[in-house]
């Protein structure tokens, strides 16, 4: 940026299209409405925040919720471009938190892996994805030896986006783990029953390991400290001059966040001269500590033990489901759980954990040892007993994006009210991501995002007529269909 | 057990509506019949859709007495109140490896046309009750694809823990195959090995079975051939080869079978499709549809354990499909071809009272199975719903409060 004005020769010529620009959008903004402003009208309102609205109106300025509400309690201002949604279903633009992405679910196996960066932006997914009524989904790596990587959430601004940055909304989102077995194309790991334990050992140990790689660096800032203090001390005394070394020799002070590169050098160097130093005679000043070896996977659990970063664990058996509590309470993790299949078994463990469950999938078609104790009233039963239920569809090509909302429907049936159905692909999920704020219900204040069906929402036969993104319609449906 | 309990709560139901009417009735005397009363029936009739709003069931000795509006209900009989649910009649499968937990083949010949899979039926198998949950009562047990000539097809009901009676006294079918599971390898040594082979070892079969001649044999030789097919060659193959044996032929389409196979196919014989998945490609769901506009009669196929009939038909729905054809598939189709058109598939008098009682619309997936009914008696129902949470848990106040008037 700073050299585009250099070129320019003066900070005018840079910031005078940009005004220009806002400029012709105010205008357009009073002749048409402003890009991100649209008003869906007329039609059944499933807010997902509470009773549905009949006949009612959703206003969206610049790309925000306005207002929601009935038609006739909600002010239209002149100009604002009109969606007419008379017999239509109006609902939250749908919260898919793994969305079967290709490219996207590549095995991950490292904490440190990111979603983010494998983004195709050409692929044909985001209209398939949007003609699913999904308007926000978590791309997440596939789970190996029990860590995936993490996850990021793209908005679907655009079914045809010019690169994959336009989508993101959040790039490190979630920490993807997993335990148990399921089929790969759940982006599970896999493993036989007898590994179970191992298995929650050996991610257990990922977890004590960073604590302890974290020990190591915080020993490492006292021990440079110290060394600085003595070599001050040694400086003082004269012994400068005997030992010809230079201030050179002084660990700097670096972060462990720095670039890989720049941190090895130095280790080298300490290296090489602590054996010069040894060979040497003592006496000629304190040893440098030696410094340890950065690990940006343990780097990225110690942000989920200190909470920054949220876990998506996916766990499916009792036993495992079990670990995943265990896991959360000791390392205070802010933990959900997908899959979820025998959660009905450990309900209230989960319950009193306040630990979210995005169950999937609801409706069988693969097998695993891991989905022996499947039954179809499992979400219910998990929101009987007091747990946040999403529902989710965990990657892979088992589970296309229209599975989303046929789980929905097939969660009902199994005994799911249909609006805690609807709060379980759109409300909860968002949640679970930590954007409540931000989407996942339509009310004023909330990005303006927004699916319109044909029939109720829990219908498997209702389809997506239109989808909106922050005010703007980013697909339509074909009129012959 | 089980199904003492299912009349247990029938009646208890009954009872309930009986005391709630206050109509002063006999509960000793064995009631004459069912009636299910105020619900929505929804059934076909030669693919025609057939909705009552609502209506009333009438149900004797196993059968239908009676469907409709304004049907008035004898005074010795139970009553089901219904409050509007939907009846329809039971699901017909049909292909199923049920009850036989995946082993029905016997793999050491590749012709083993005796065979019956109802020989291994497991009545105690859960999986039974699991699909009376989805709606089907009735299945046609079949052998599975690996042999060329696997044995016979059966229809039989659906009711758990009891050794299955096939609804008619002669095979439903025969089946076939000639996909490629049927060919033996290096490890499994056997004829054929190679697709030509078990070409050839079909028409042989054929040529030997006596189509046209009379007695026993002839009679077994009407029976239909249900023959599965994976691609476009194969099934071209199998239904030439048939037609030129005389034989009536069903064709069981594989997966490779799309609807662009199929339409360049064009097949005259009813086709059974399915099982469908969620991430099925649109060409495959959509072969549902075009053989509909083709005429052709089509019923659905589970495959096997735990897949679910219906949501075949609902992916196929949602692939252009319409609602009396997806019902049509599930009921009265697979009656007709496997010969019990008018016995089963069908909410109409005279054909035996095998009805499902769902808490709403099927086809929106969000409905469920109440009550499963075979022949009048209820063969399985829902379990209880989980309850939702309490939003205020009453609290227990220390001591009692005083209030002041």
């Amino acid at each position: 940026m700073k050299r585009v004005r250099r070129r320019a020769g003066g900070w005018f010529r840079a910031v005078y299209p940009i005004a220009f620009l806002i400029a012709a959008g105010c205008l357009t903004g009073v002749l048409t409405g402003g890009e991100g402003d649209l008003a869906v009208v007329g039609g059944k309102i499933c807010t997902a925040a509470g009773e549905p609205i009949l006949d009612g109106a959703v206003l969206i300025r610049g790309g925000k919720i306005a207002a929601v509400g009935p038609r006739s309690q909600v002010d239209l201002p002149a100009g604002v471009r009109q969606v007419n949604a008379q017999g239509r279903v109006i609902i939250p633009g749908l919260v898919d938190l793994w969305a079967a992405i290709p490219g996207g679910d590549a095995p991950g196996g490292s904490p440190e892996l990111r979603a983010a960066e494998s983004l195709d932006p050409y692929a044909e997914t985001w209209r398939r994805l949007l003609s699913s009524g999904i308007t926000t989904a978590m791309v997440a790596p596939g789970v190996a030896r029990g860590i995936g990587g993490l996850g990021a959430v793209l908005k679907l601004r655009s079914a045809e986006p010019a690169s994959p940055e336009e989508l993101l909304l959040k790039a490190d989102a979630q920490l993807v783990l997993g335990l148990g077995q399921a089929p790969p194309s759940l982006g599970a790991p896999s493993l036989t029953t007898g590994d179970r334990l191992e298995q929650y050992y050996a991610l257990r140990g990922r977890f004590t390991a960073a604590r302890d790689y974290r020990k190591g660096w915080d020993d490492y800032w006292q021990a440079v400290e110290n060394y600085n203090r003595e070599y001050k001390e040694h400086l003082s005394s004269g012994a400068i001059l005997a030992a010809g070394a230079s201030t050179e020799e002084n660990p700097e002070d670096r972060k462990p966040d720095e670039s890989d590169e720049e941190k090895k050098e130095p280790e080298k160097k300490d290296g090489e001269k602590k054996e010069t130093e040894k060979k040497d005679a003592a006496g000629k000043g304190p040893r440098p500590p030696r410094r340890p070896r950065v690990d940006p996977g343990a780097e990225v659990l110690l942000r989920a033990i200190d909470g920054k970063l949220p876990v998506l664990l996916i766990a499916h058996g009792q036993v495992d489901l079990r670990h995943a509590v265990r896991l959360r309470d000791e390392f205070r993790l802010r933990l959900a759980i997908a899959g979820a299949t025998e959660g009905f078994r450990v309900a209230g463990d989960l319950a009193g954990a306040g630990i979210s469950a995005a169950v999937g999938p609801v409706l069988l078609t693969g097998w695993s040892i891991d989905f022996l104790g499947h039954r179809e009233s499992n979400a219910a039963e998990l929101a009987a007993a007091g747990v946040p239920v999403a529902l989710c569809g965990l990657g892979g090509s088992a589970f296309p994006s229209e599975a989303l909302r046929i789980e929905a429907c097939v969660a009902s049936r199994g005994g799911l009210s249909p609006a805690a159905a609807l709060r379980a692909i759109t409300a909860v999920p968002a949640a679970i991501l930590g954007l409540e704020s931000r989407i996942g219900t339509l009310e004023a204040g909330k990005d303006g995002d927004l699916v319109i069906l044909d029939r109720e929402p829990t219908d498997a036969l209702a389809r997506v007529l239109g989808a909106v993104v922050e005010g703007r319609i980013v697909f339509e449906k074909e009129r012959d269909a | 057990m089980r199904r003492s309990a299912g009349r247990t709560f029938a009646f208890s139901l009954a009872l309930s509506a009986v005391l709630s009417a206050g109509a002063a009735r006999s509960s000793i005397a064995a009631p004459a019949g069912l009636a299910l009363r105020d619900v929505r029936i929804l059934s076909t009739r030669d693919g025609q859709l057939i909705a009552v709003p609502r209506g009333t069931v009438l149900v004797r000795d196993g059968m239908i007495a009676a469907a409709g509006e304004a049907i008035p209900i004898p005074e010795d009989f139970e009553v089901l109140e219904l409050a509007g649910r939907w009846v329809l009649p039971g699901f017909i499968d049909a292909h199923t490896q049920i009850g036989a937990r995946g082993e029905c083949d016997e793999v050491s010949e590749a012709i083993t046309e005796d065979l019956r899979p109802l020989d291994a039926f497991d009545p105690w198998d859960e999986e039974i009750e699991r699909a009376l949950l989805r709606g089907v009562t009735a299945v046609a047990l079949s052998p599975g694809d690996r042999n060329v000539v696997g044995g016979a097809v059966t229809v039989v009901k659906l009711l758990p823990e009891r050794v299955p009676v096939p609804v008619a006294s002669r095979e439903a079918a025969v089946k076939a195959s000639l996909g490629r599971a049927v060919l033996g390898s290096g490890s499994f040594p056997r004829y054929p090995t190679a697709p030509s082979g078990a070409v050839d070892l079909f028409g042989r079969w054929l040529r030997a079975s006596p189509a046209r001649s009379a007695g026993e044999g002839a009679e077994k030789a009407r029976v239909p051939v249900l023959v599965r097919a994976e691609t476009r060659s194969q099934a071209e193959q199998a239904l030439s080869l048939l037609s030129g044996a005389g034989r009536q032929a069903i064709l069981l389409a594989g997966r490779s079978l799309d609807r662009r196979a199929l339409d360049r196919l064009a097949p005259s014989c009813p086709v059974v499709v399915g099982p469908y998945d969620l991430g099925d490609h649109e060409l495959l769901l959509s072969s549902a549809a075009a053989l509909e506009t083709r005429g052709v009669p089509l019923a659905f196929s589970s495959g096997g354990e735990r897949r679910d009939l219906l949501t075949s038909a609902v992916l196929a729905m949602r692939a252009g499909l319409s609602r009396a054809g997806a019902l049509a598939a599930l009921t009265e189709n697979p009656a007709r071809l496997f010969g019990l058109e008018g016995r089963i598939g069908r909410v109409e008098p005279g054909a035996a009272a095998d009805l499902v009682v769902w808490s709403g619309d099927p086809f929106t997936l969000s409905a469920r199975v109440e009550l499963a009914i075979i022949e009048g008696e209820i063969a399985a129902r829902a379990p209880p719903l989980p309850q939702p949470p309490k939003l205020e848990a009453p609290k227990k106040p220390a001591k009692p409060e005083v209030v002041a008037r």
